[in-house]
């Protein structure tokens, strides 16, 4: 059947282009793109790479390679509460990582991997520990969200890691809008990944009582374990004696959940850290009043970002460069 | 594999090249499409390409069946709907259908776990609506009697997984496309510069519209509905009424351009839709080849409108239920087509579509088609049925607004695609004629740095990746 004689078909207009007409348009249009490209490669080199979901963030930092100087390893206080790229205004000649994971505990097994991220070539091998309560439990030690995405493998994000490195020359110029995330409460959780780590994260309107719950359930079932701290300062001292430097702090949070988690948790802030600084940690207090939570627990994005200063600034002063 | 990914950019040029190499011969030809086309659907999950072969095989024979004139035709044909149907039914509605006869015993205090029964391998697999009814309309097109069955598996097999139009349409007809595999492809230059604007034109469409207003209607529907105020939801259903438009649009541009590029022509899939001046005209140009395949294959073999005025109403409604369950296995996509059929309905008892006219009165037609459409895309896009209460409270001030709004941070480049699409609809028709009047000499030089900047828009200017709309479907 001729299509001509379709109803649906649109007859081709009787213009008669030429293929050089159309090579040459191609051309050009190659030219425009790898122009464009080069231009916009110059001017944001440094720019944070965003991501389009989480699957990708975890993924990558899941299988990041051992590229990294300074490494910072925690719950999902740390991952929504310190920017690498916000460090590097501060310190920015160091490659930094966040691998903070959902209810991550300061197990053998993440402290291992957070160590393999470090380039063993750097002479400023750092690790910095954020350490909540809740990442001292046996819950948390068992370390779910970290072990489930170990086994879903590297995946499609760390396969192209190269590939989108390259590909960041054709980032759009038009900042995405935070997506929507369904919210549990009547509140929108706003959410942004990055590839270094960070989860920029904020709810409107913030709910500052609304993570309280939830941390009084997690500790009717598990409480802060003296043989994870004990485990924890033994790995910190092996990694002092191979030359790494350490930091540990309490990531700040509101001053209910403080309470709230020094009254149920078992934990003793100075007991831990007294025992991190024998082993050999740099302990740095940071006070939740200067920092807001959107939801009791965590730090919203600007919030982090002025935090990750504050800890890049301390960090910088202890080991001036 | 996606149009818009990186894989299909090293993808589609060798395809092209291989097929420019061997098109003088035809089963190598026709073996390298089909190859193609499986690595493009295989890409997503190769285990799936089972059911294409399985829709396909059954399909093959039963046609060869049907043409030989046997007696037991009919029986073929009822075995090869059903193979389709039976896929269908069980990788797409099984959920649905466990879900729904649960709830209903529920209501008898029956307690029956039927989902659970259902292996949880057991997904909806890319596209596959489309084939199995591309598939389906070659059986019953041979058994009208439309179409001789074709003996090669190779062409037949071509003409259902080809990769352009495989996992979102259009829904091709074996009478339009079989006749084009079979033959060498000829690219012309006019051809290949046809398939360069539909592909360009197709692209800006989903990278730059669709994708960047698909955060904020996420953000609509996907928030408490005690904080989105009433311009919230009429602007997230006008959003997303637009995004669906560029989605698909878009993807058949692409789709088109590409058939172009490699000697096939796959037909109109849309024309200006939200210029309809009735719900009736706008099935006439809204996804256009599903529309015409409900109407050839179940709405007129079901009596159409030749046949008593309650029977024709029966007719139309259960072609749009059946329309609305082909898009998705939920209840808001049944009520979607229930939605329609009733709005249809009224259209041909009342006739008051067609008493408005001159242009004050096309105009009136449209805000009111136009209207309806929303309120069916207000259905169409909600999680569920709580959601489609709560959007039409919100969207009818039934509910106390909240103060601040979800829709607080709209980008420059947000609004500026709306008020493109609204300044769209009134000049395009001046537009258009303008075109025509000058086509030959304007065009011609204006084409060229366009396409330039529609490329570099939809490289720079293209929001957060996200697959097409109507892959899930």
């Amino acid at each position: 059947m001729n299509t001509a004689n379709d109803p649906l078909y649109t007859a081709p207009p009787a213009t008669r282009e030429s293929w050089v007409r159309l090579i040459v348009t191609l051309c050009a249009i190659t030219l425009a793109v790898a122009t464009a490209g080069y231009i916009r490669a110059r001017q944001d080199a440094k720019a944070p790479d965003q991501l389009t979901n989480v699957q990708q963030l975890f993924q990558l930092k899941t299988f990041a390679s051992s590229s990294h100087d300074l490494v910072l390893v925690g719950d999902s206080r740390v991952y929504r509460g310190v920017s690498p790229d916000a460090m590097r205004d501060v310190l920015p000649e160091l490659r930094i990582l966040n691998m903070g994971f959902s209810s991550g505990g300061m197990s053998d097994p993440l402290l291992a991997a957070a160590q393999a991220k470090l380039d063993r070539a750097s002479s400023q091998q750092t690790i910095v520990l954020g350490v909540t309560p809740f990442s001292l439990t046996p819950e948390a030690v068992a370390n779910e969200h970290w072990h489930s995405c170990n086994r879903r493998g590297p995946g499609s994000a760390v396969q192209h890691a190269g590939l989108r490195s390259a590909l960041k020359a054709f980032r759009p110029v038009v900042e995405p809008p935070i997506p929507g995330v369904p919210s549990p409460n009547s509140a929108q959780y706003l959410q942004k990944y990055y590839a270094d780590g960070w989860v920029a994260s904020k709810m409107v309107p913030p709910q500052p009582q609304s993570a309280l719950r939830q941390y009084q359930d997690n500790f009717s079932r598990s409480q802060v374990d003296p043989a994870v701290l004990a485990a924890l300062c033994q790995k910190v001292t092996t990694w002092r004696e191979a030359g790494i430097r350490v930091f540990a702090f309490r990531p700040p949070t509101t001053d209910e959940m403080v309470e709230l988690e020094d009254e149920l948790s078992g934990y003793v802030e100075e007991d831990v850290r007294q025992a991190l600084e024998a082993a050999g940690a740099d302990w740095l207090d940071f006070s939740g009043e200067f920092y807001l939570s959107y939801d009791g627990s965590h730090l919203s994005s600007d919030d982090a970002i002025r935090f990750s200063q504050d800890l890049a600034k301390r960090i910088s002063s202890r080991y001036p460069r | 594999m996606l149009f818009n990914s990186v894989p299909f950019l090293f993808f589609l040029p060798v395809v092209l090249t291989l097929l420019w190499l061997l098109r003088r011969t035809r089963n190598p030809r026709l073996l390298m499409l089909v190859a193609a086309s499986f690595v493009f659907y295989g890409w997503w999950d190769a285990k799936y390409l089972v059911l294409i072969l399985a829709s396909g095989l059954i399909d093959f024979f039963c046609a060869q069946w049907i043409g030989s004139g046997e007696q037991r035709r009919k029986r073929f044909l009822v075995l090869s709907i059903l193979g389709n149907l039976g896929i269908l039914a069980t990788f797409k509605y099984s959920r649905f259908f466990a879900q729904s006869l649960e709830s209903f015993l529920r209501l008898y205090d029956v307690d029956v776990q039927l989902v659970a029964q259902i292996p949880a391998d057991v997904v909806l697999p890319v596209g596959i609506s489309f084939y199995t009814f591309q598939s389906m309309s070659y059986t019953i097109d041979v058994y009208r009697g439309k179409l001789a069955p074709t003996r090669n598996p190779l062409l037949f097999f071509g003409y259902i997984s080809l990769f352009p139009q495989l996992v979102a349409g259009p829904i091709v007809r074996a009478t339009t496309l079989l006749p084009q595999l079979e033959k060498p492809p000829r690219v012309s230059s006019i051809a290949a510069w046809e398939g360069l604007r539909w592909v360009v034109q197709g692209y800006f469409k989903k990278t730059v519209i669709a994708d960047n207003l698909a955060p904020y209607v996420d953000r609509v529907f996907g928030t408490h509905h005690s904080l989105v105020t009433p311009t919230d939801w009429w602007l997230g259903v006008a959003m997303f009424a637009l995004q669906i438009y560029a989605d698909f649009s878009g993807y058949t541009d692409i789709a088109r351009g590409l058939g172009r590029w490699m000697g096939c022509d796959f037909p109109k899939n849309f024309d200006r839709p939200y210029a309809a001046t009735s719900l009736q005209d706008f099935w006439g140009r809204w996804h256009i080849s599903l529309s015409t395949w409900f109407r050839d294959y179940v709405y007129i073999p079901l009596g159409g409108s030749q046949c008593t005025a309650l029977r024709n109403h029966y007719n139309l409604w259960l072609t749009m239920i059946l329309s609305g369950l082909w898009h998705g296995a939920a209840w808001p996509f049944v009520i979607w087509g229930a939605w329609h059929a009733a709005v249809l309905s009224a259209e041909r008892i009342t006739g008051l579509h067609r008493r408005f006219t001159g242009p004050i009165g096309l105009c009136f037609r449209r805000a009111v088609t136009l209207f309806a459409v929303f309120i069916g895309w207000a259905i169409f896009r909600a999680e569920s049925l709580a959601q489609v209460r709560d959007a039409f409270m919100g969207m009818a001030f039934l509910r106390d607004p909240p103060t601040a709004g979800v829709l607080i941070d709209m980008s420059w480049l947000t609004y500026a695609i709306l008020i493109g699409f609204v300044l769209m609809q009134f000049v395009h028709g001046i537009a258009g004629r303008l075109a025509e009047a000058t086509r030959e000499r304007i065009l011609h030089w204006l084409e060229p740095p366009l396409f330039v900047a529609l490329v570099l828009a939809a490289i720079f200017l293209r929001g957060p990746g996200q697959q097409f709309i109507y892959f899930q479907f």
